[in-house]
């Protein structure tokens, strides 16, 4: 591939909504399938930095100008999980009461090891930096404590205890932002937390405000405090609340679209110069089409975005294992040889 | 018969077999005391009045030119006669005593009558089923209908060529007969049959009805034959120019200048004659029955409206306000005023009825799941049908959660609410649904397929399924083909609903349809598929049935699509 990692040319300029030097790639998260493929191997060490070296490699032999950082090991509902490709958000509920929420066993910010973080620069290449994640958001950790059904009841029969566990969430994540966002590995903060179904959001956008928007405006906060940008990452419909994504919150960019929802050439159209837009070639059009395919519509939404900026190419979600390798290579073609 | 004869005057002019027509003579005509009344009070009366209520609100009323209940009929009346309150209406009533005894009271005659007799009654006729007192207990099943409705008019019109269905004919006074065994139950069927399909208005309901009653009418018709033939001419001919001239005064009330020479000059008989005739077979002259029929309906603009007297006057073609104040007293023992305030207390108790149902639906629209619950209770207390409550309150609320949730100007939290109000208010209402043999629109099973563990939309869509009306089985999550078939199969589901979030399950879908053909059950049941990557081109790819972006959507398509595998 042979590109070198150049951040602040490329995805700096993207998330300032600005024409990058070249064309620029993005994902959220890559499954470390891939980055066997790519590298020959998996992981050489254990742990947090074994997982950020294995990140940093494949991501630079990939084309990318970061490397995904997540904040490894810290959750903060510790059981299930038992099957990651799906679960139900509608399991047990851990916390269901006043008793449940103090009793519970909160993570600590500080027993969480951030140095790996720091560790890792003499092993990144030179014009590459690190995007941090929390691992999920302030609204899917809720809903992974108590339950959505529940969490929806409880917005009627105890909003006061629901506002104790959001704010709890929000500011554990909120912890992790402000410990990592003034490391100089880092490039970018995302904050990821799904918010919607096809057709709306989780909650209404009232709800959303006075429970999760001011958790995410604090993040955002801190990473522009920090000098950095800040994403968001966040699946589903988004039309009743993209006017507090950008202009309350003022997230830098937008990751997350999907067909069924608004086609990411739509979205772009409709958010150019307002929020940078990131990714969005659809999980299941990359999943189900041909490479030729997947590189023609990669290759036109570069088109599309060349004179006019704020976009990074990649998939409109993620890249999972059942995204056939040659589809996901087939869209980092299209950028690598957009500039040739 | 001999009994029946010498207890109540009744005479049997031919009886065949076990057959037994009544006829009227001028005599017995004369001794009628028929008096225009309110629909009050009487069997049954206050239950049917609620069904009207009910039937006027959905629609029914309108589209069903036959009902099982008395006030469906498009025009109703009740006449006093002596103590009691018999009722005219006008479609042909067929009722058939399935349980214990009492009288049949047909004008000024009273008819023992018991279970398996079944008695044939042509429009406009005043009368009425009484228990025999003592606290004895009778059923009767009733169907209104007019033939004309339902069949061509050459087919329907007694004398025609065409004409098939001699229990029916317009100038037998009433026809009865006592069934043997082996046709009540025929009969009973065929009730049932004509009853489910109007509750249930699934597709073709109404080709289902027409066929169930020809057959009803060819079987009575033929029971009934001899008798038929048998009726004397000259009542035939009385109850011929009788007949038409009272549907015509309930038809053109309203006109003042209807007259006795009007009506005369349209049936083309001479005004005495009509007179005399009208005279000799209602017990009562053309001009009071006319006054009858106009200061009844007096009493229901002053019950149900606030017109002023002289608007009321106006509208029931009466002549003047002073003749109308002297003839409204004569006719209740009260002044306009006086009635009017009388029936306040009525009419307060119907609109009662109406707030109530309204407060359910705005309540389980706020997720007042406790209110909900009390209102239920309050409804029933009321004397509301259980029916009632269900379609007007708790559906009817569902239904706008429905629809606000296709608008997006309500979202999940707040249906969720919504149908927990639902539910509380069922727990009242499901043990009286049952007892009253009331079933569910149809009947779906829900999971979310093989290998996906989200259930959000899924559990989303069973509440808007059971908003509809629908019985729901949730298979929950991570559900294999072979069950959902199997549960389809077993449990006679309309409609399979398969969910699924991700790309890796959604091919899950295709093998639940593969495994309904396997099956052999892929043309009794209708299989829909929705979730975060399905779309239409995705369903027809499979071979699914529909597909629908949200769960609000998903319940209008199940509720058609179990009408249509039921219409099958």
């Amino acid at each position: 591939m042979n590109r070198q990692p150049d951040f602040e040319n490329n995805l700096l300029r993207v998330m300032n909504k600005q024409k990058p030097q070249r064309a620029t790639l993005f994902e959220m998260a890559i499954t470390p399938k891939v980055y066997k493929r790519v590298l020959g191997h998996g992981a050489t060490e254990p742990g947090f930095l074994g997982e950020l070296k294995l990140a940093v490699d494949g991501m630079t032999k990939l084309g990318y100008d970061y490397a995904v950082c997540r904040a490894y090991g810290f959750k903060i509902r510790k059981d299930e999980r038992v099957n990651y490709a799906t679960r139900t958000m509608n399991g047990n509920g851990i916390i269901c009461d006043w008793k449940s929420f103090e009793e519970y066993a909160w993570p600590k910010i500080e027993d969480f090891d951030y140095s790996p973080i720091e560790k890792i620069k003499p092993y990144m290449p030179e014009g590459m930096k690190l995007m941090i994640m929390s691992p999920n958001g302030v609204l899917e950790n809720t809903i992974d404590l108590i339950g959505y059904d529940n969490l929806c009841m409880m917005l009627y029969d105890d909003p006061d205890l629901l506002k104790a566990v959001f704010d709890k969430v929000g500011s554990l994540l909120l912890g992790i932002y402000e410990i990592t966002a003034s490391m100089d590995t880092i490039g970018m903060i995302c904050a990821n937390d799904d918010w919607g179904f096809n057709t709306q959001t989780m909650l209404r956008p009232e709800q959303l405000r006075e429970y999760v928007f001011p958790w995410h405006k604090k993040i955002v906060e801190t990473a522009h405090k920090n000098n950095k940008p800040c994403m968001l990452h966040s699946c589903g419909y988004y039309n009743d609340i993209i006017g507090d994504v950008i202009n309350d919150i003022q997230f830098d960019a937008r990751h997350s679209y999907e067909d069924n929802i608004i086609p990411v050439e739509e979205a772009y159209e409709q958010l150019n110069g307002k929020i940078a837009v990131l990714g969005g070639i659809d999980v299941h059009f990359l999943t189900t089409s041909t490479p030729e395919e997947v590189y023609a519509r990669s290759r036109a939404m570069l088109e599309r975005a060349a004179d006019r900026g704020g976009y990074a190419l990649g998939s409109g979600n993620s890249i999972p294992d059942y995204i056939p390798y040659e589809n996901f290579i087939a869209m980092t073609r299209a950028a690598i040889e957009f500039d040739r | 018969m001999r009994g029946r004869k010498k207890l109540y005057g009744f005479v049997a002019k031919k009886r065949v077999k076990n057959i037994i027509t009544i006829f009227t003579t001028q005599k017995n005509y004369a001794k009628m005391k028929i008096t225009m009344a309110e629909i009050s009070g009487g069997y049954g009366m206050e239950k049917e009045f609620n069904n009207l209520l009910y039937l006027k609100k959905s629609g029914l009323l309108n589209a069903a030119p036959i009902c099982h209940d008395l006030f469906s009929c498009k025009r109703v009346f009740s006449a006093r006669m002596s103590k009691w309150h018999l009722y005219a209406h006008d479609m042909i009533e067929v009722g058939m005593i399935t349980e214990g005894r009492g009288f049949h009271y047909i004008l000024n005659r009273a008819i023992p009558c018991e279970a398996g007799d079944i008695y044939i009654t042509p429009a406009d006729i005043p009368h009425g089923y009484f228990l025999a007192g003592g606290g004895e207990r009778m059923t009767v099943r009733r169907l209104f209908l007019d033939l004309a409705d339902w069949f061509d008019e050459d087919v329907a019109r007694p004398g025609t060529p065409r004409y098939c269905y001699g229990a029916f004919h317009d100038n037998a006074v009433t026809a009865c007969a006592r069934l043997d065994a082996k046709t009540q139950a025929e009969v009973g069927s065929y009730y049932d049959g004509i009853v489910e399909e109007l509750s249930l208005g699934k597709s073709e309901w109404r080709n289902a009805v027409k066929a169930q009653l020809s057959l009803l009418l060819i079987l009575l018709g033929r029971y009934m034959s001899d008798t038929i033939q048998n009726i004397p001419n000259m009542q035939q001919k009385e109850w011929r120019l009788v007949s038409p001239a009272i549907r015509m005064m309930h038809e053109r009330f309203a006109e003042s200048a209807l007259t006795l020479e009007a009506i005369a000059d349209t049936l083309y008989v001479s005004k005495s004659h009509l007179s005399r005739v009208f005279g000799s077979v209602m017990g009562k002259s053309f001009s009071q029955y006319l006054r009858n029929i106009r200061l009844f309906h007096a009493c229901e603009l002053l019950k149900r409206t606030d017109l002023t007297v002289e608007e009321v006057v106006e509208r029931c073609g009466l002549r003047d306000v002073p003749t109308f104040y002297r003839s409204f007293h004569a006719y209740t023992d009260k002044t306009p005023h006086q009635y009017r305030t009388e029936h306040k207390k009525t009419n307060i108790k119907e609109k009662t009825i109406v707030v109530i149902l309204s407060e359910i639906s705005e309540n389980l629209q706020k997720g007042k799941a406790k209110v909900v619950k009390e209102l239920v209770q309050q409804a029933v207390d009321e004397g509301s049908s259980p029916e009632q409550i269900l379609n007007e309150g708790l559906l009817a609320g569902m239904s706008i959660i429905g629809e606000k949730f296709k608008n997006n100007e309500v979202y999940v939290p707040e249906v969720l609410v919504a149908a927990r109000a639902m539910n509380m208010g069922m727990q009242i209402l499901k043990p009286l649904l049952a007892a009253n043999g009331v079933k569910a629109v149809g009947k779906v099973c829900v999971g979310t397929v093989q290998g996906d563990l989200h259930d959000i939309g899924k559990n989303l869509v069973c509440m808007m399924l059971e908003g509809k009306g629908l019985e729901v089985i949730d298979l929950g999550n991570d559900v294999p083909p072979e069950v959902f078939v199997q549960t389809a199969k077993e449990q006679n589901c309309q409609v399979i609903c398969c969910s699924a979030l991700l790309t890796t399950t959604m091919g899950m879908m295709e093998s639940v349809v593969k495994a309904a053909e396997d099956a052999g059950i892929r043309d009794k049941v209708k299989i829909m598929v929705g979730g975060a990557p399905v779309n239409e081109s995705f369903c027809k790819q499979i071979g699914a049935d529909c597909y629908t972006v949200d769960a609000a959507s998903a319940a209008d398509a199940a509720v058609a699509l179990c009408k249509e595998v039921q219409g099958k």
